[in-house]
């Protein structure tokens, strides 16, 4: 729950729905692509079977779940790339529609990082060359900012495209300097949600700055939701929500 | 006294005196609000045991969505409208009221009732606080969780690279399961599993055997008899002789295999001498071969390049580029790997080899992709075809017919027209040429001339190029 005001409009309820409706229909998509031979409506089964397993106390059904999926020829990286991110953003829907009690979102959270620890390493590591050595780059998940699945799993595709990242979460202001000093950081990027005040998202975007006056700053999260020129607001160089144009940002500010 | 059918399940609701109703709605919820019809904070009213009672009591008088937080005013409006529509319907909803005059924040799950026919509604509301505390409790366990797996990140991608740099198949089974928990990138390859679902899949499912168990059971067994034994199967795809030596182990608990699979056919393969003919084609054929990245960097080249390219010793080319010695530099360099990434294969690219002190020679290049390992690698086939080159000269010299035309034009046109025509015959034999080096890819053919796509274009339909420099 949010634990301090924001000073910008937050979006309206529907407006939400519309995006959680868009991701829903951009996975279905895309996973057409990936699993061709997979019925769609099976691929969306999965996620309605995911939010209730992910609901319920017994851990059980999650593997299960999870082994079905599996069976099914899902691999684990997809499962971090597209379901997980879709059913916390259904939980945080749910809480908003108040179909979802606040308790239930909570267990469910937890829940998705369970299961996302319980994937095998091909969601966050290379299994071939280049282990690491494509770039280095830092997301900080600064302190008080409540959920850092998201940055979790942008690490962990950007590690599997080989870069070096380095996860900081739960970093105080005075940390985030030190954090990102390294010359070798060719981007930090913030994650925010629409929770975040951005008087605070400005500060840590200064002191990112006064640590690393060389590397972009990215912001991601459902803070670009907002209706605001957020770079503008806080200072930041680009704002995106896909890893691989952060990326391609980063390494023509470095080219350059 | 009537009988609610909804709510009161048994007997008659007794009548309630308003101070008595007073003290119950106060004691059954932690906090309350009655609202007037323009949504305005009439009255607060608090259980005995509610802290921050002072704070609370300030809302009266004001808009009751303004002591909430943005997310949660915009949440109240939706579902107070929803309520004035149909009482019946209406949830339940969780909100957050907003941080004021030093009160942080507090979650409440506020009721919706309504007051008589004025309008005015009634919110019955549970503090959530201390689930609240208990979610940060969570988060914080949730981050340090977080920041060991960081921390265990170093040495899991430690077992990645040793995973990835072993050239046997090396496969983790869970028992009793038989599920394969992981394996490394030459597993993938040996088991044709290269889509990367072999995690996951049971052995039976990759290796034949009578039966999972009977599979498992003989492995356990052979496991058990001494590490240096192994066992003969067949992978079912591709259909090859495997050589399995397992390894029993327990881990967290579960009791584990690992699995170290070598292929038996390889000696087959060594019988008929592939590898040391191909060796001994690289070490003594008559046309260069270069191993480059993708980038052009040398990898390796045989004493048949060294001879080529005037290079005295094969250390001379270590980290260096094929560009170096190649006639038209990046250029013949980007036309050839681009066009052998695309489509796997570039044959026949004319260009030239400057050696070490200068002396050119024409060759014909052969590119091929080899896709290795991770990075994709070059082979470049360079035959020297610097004599067949100038036996061709008498043939190819349709060009200087053309010039030779247009010298006989002097005396019956100006300098000017005769220039202008010189050039046209250069330019079209230019894009000609051009255009065949790069088998019709008009993007390395304008690369190559240093001209932009749109003006090759216009010079292709100038001299009547297009149908055989390609499409229209």
């Amino acid at each position: 729950m949010q634990q301090e005001t924001t000073n910008c409009t937050a979006v309206p309820v529907p407006c939400v729905g519309g995006v959680a409706r868009q991701v829903l229909s951009m996975l279905s998509s895309e996973l057409r692509l990936i699993y061709p031979d997979m019925p769609p409506r099976a691929l969306v089964r999965y996620l309605d079977e995911m939010q209730a397993a992910l609901t319920q106390p017994n851990p059980k059904n999650i593997t299960q779940l999870l082994g079905a999926m599996r069976r099914a020829g899902i691999r684990d990286a997809d499962i971090a790339d597209f379901y997980i991110p879709v059913v916390a953003r259904r939980l945080g829907e749910a809480w908003v529609n108040d179909v979802m009690q606040f308790t239930q979102v909570t267990v469910g959270m937890a829940n998705l990082h369970t299961m996302l620890r319980t994937l095998d390493s091909s969601w966050c590591m290379p299994e071939r060359a280049p282990f690491g050595t494509m770039g280095e780059i830092c997301i900080i998940v600064p302190q008080g900012v409540q959920h850092s699945l998201g940055a979790s799993i942008l690490a962990g595709q950007m590690r599997r495209a080989g870069y070096d990242v380095r996860l900081g979460t739960d970093l105080n202001l005075d940390e985030i300097a030190r954090f990102v000093s390294s010359p070798a950081t060719m981007g930090v990027m913030v994650s925010a949600s629409l929770w975040e005040p951005l008087d605070f998202l400005r500060s840590v975007v200064k002191k990112v700055r006064e640590g690393n006056p060389w590397a972009p700053i990215l912001v991601g999260g459902n803070i670009l939701e907002r209706d605001c020129d957020l770079c503008a607001v806080i200072g930041a160089d680009h704002a995106t929500n896909d890893w691989q144009t952060a990326l391609s940002f980063c390494a023509q500010r470095v080219g350059r | 006294m009537q009988q609610s059918a909804d709510t009161w399940t048994s007997g008659l609701i007794p009548f309630i005196t308003p101070e008595t109703f007073t003290d119950i709605i106060s004691r059954v919820a932690d906090l309350g609000m009655i609202l007037t019809s323009d949504g305005n904070v009439q009255g607060v009213f608090t259980n005995p045991t509610f802290r921050p009672r002072d704070a609370v009591a300030r809302f009266e008088g004001l808009k009751f969505r303004d002591t909430l937080t943005e997310e949660s005013a915009a949440k109240f409006d939706i579902r107070v409208s929803e309520y004035r529509k149909d009482a019946h319907q209406a949830r339940a909803v969780e909100l957050n009221h907003r941080a004021e005059g030093g009160m942080r924040s507090f979650p409440v799950r506020y009721s919706f009732h309504t007051i008589g026919d004025s309008g005015k509604i009634m919110l019955m509301g549970r503090d959530l606080r201390s689930i609240a505390e208990m979610h940060q409790q969570l988060v914080a366990a949730q981050l340090t969780l977080e920041k060991d797996y960081e921390a265990r990140r170093e040495h899991e991608m430690q077992f990645r690279v040793l995973m990835a740099s072993i050239e046997d198949a090396m496969i983790f089974v869970s028992l009793p399961s038989g599920v394969v928990k992981d394996c490394n990138p030459a597993a993938r390859v040996l088991l044709g599993k290269q889509g990367g679902d072999l995690v996951g899949a049971t052995l039976d499912h990759v290796l034949e055997g009578k039966g999972k168990d009977v599979l498992l059971d003989r492995l356990i067994g052979l496991a058990n008899e001494s590490a240096t034994t192994q066992m003969t199967l067949r992978a079912k795809v591709p259909a090859r002789m495997v050589s399995l030596r397992p390894v029993l182990f327990r881990s967290g608990g579960d009791q584990a295999m690992l699995c170290r699979i070598t292929p038996t056919t390889p000696h087959a393969l060594k019988s008929d001498g592939l590898q040391s003919n191909l060796t001994g084609l690289y070490e003594r054929g008559v046309d260069a071969i270069v191993f480059v990245d993708s980038g052009g960097v040398i990898l390796s080249a045989n004493e048949a390049f060294l001879n080529l390219a005037d290079v005295t010793h094969g250390q001379a080319l270590k980290g260096r580029s094929i560009v170096d010695f190649l006639g038209r530099g990046s250029v013949d360099l980007n036309v050839m790997l681009e066009n052998a990434a695309r489509s796997g294969t570039m044959r026949s690219y004319t260009t030239r080899v400057t050696g070490e002190f200068g002396a050119e020679r024409a060759v014909e290049v052969s590119t091929t992709h080899v896709q290795t390992g991770a990075e994709p690698v070059f082979a470049l086939v360079l035959r020297d075809i610097s004599r067949t080159d100038n036996a061709r000269t008498d043939t190819q010299q349709l060009g200087e017919v053309d010039i030779q035309s247009v010298i006989e034009l002097i005396g019956s046109q100006s300098l000017r027209d005769i220039v202008a025509k010189t050039t046209d015959v250069v330019e079209k034999m230019c894009i000609e040429t051009a255009v065949e080096l790069t088998s019709n890819n008009r993007v390395a053919a304008a690369e190559m001339l240093g001209l932009s796509r749109q003006s090759l274009y216009v010079k292709l339909r100038k001299y009547g190029l297009l149908k055989s420099g390609g499409d229209d």
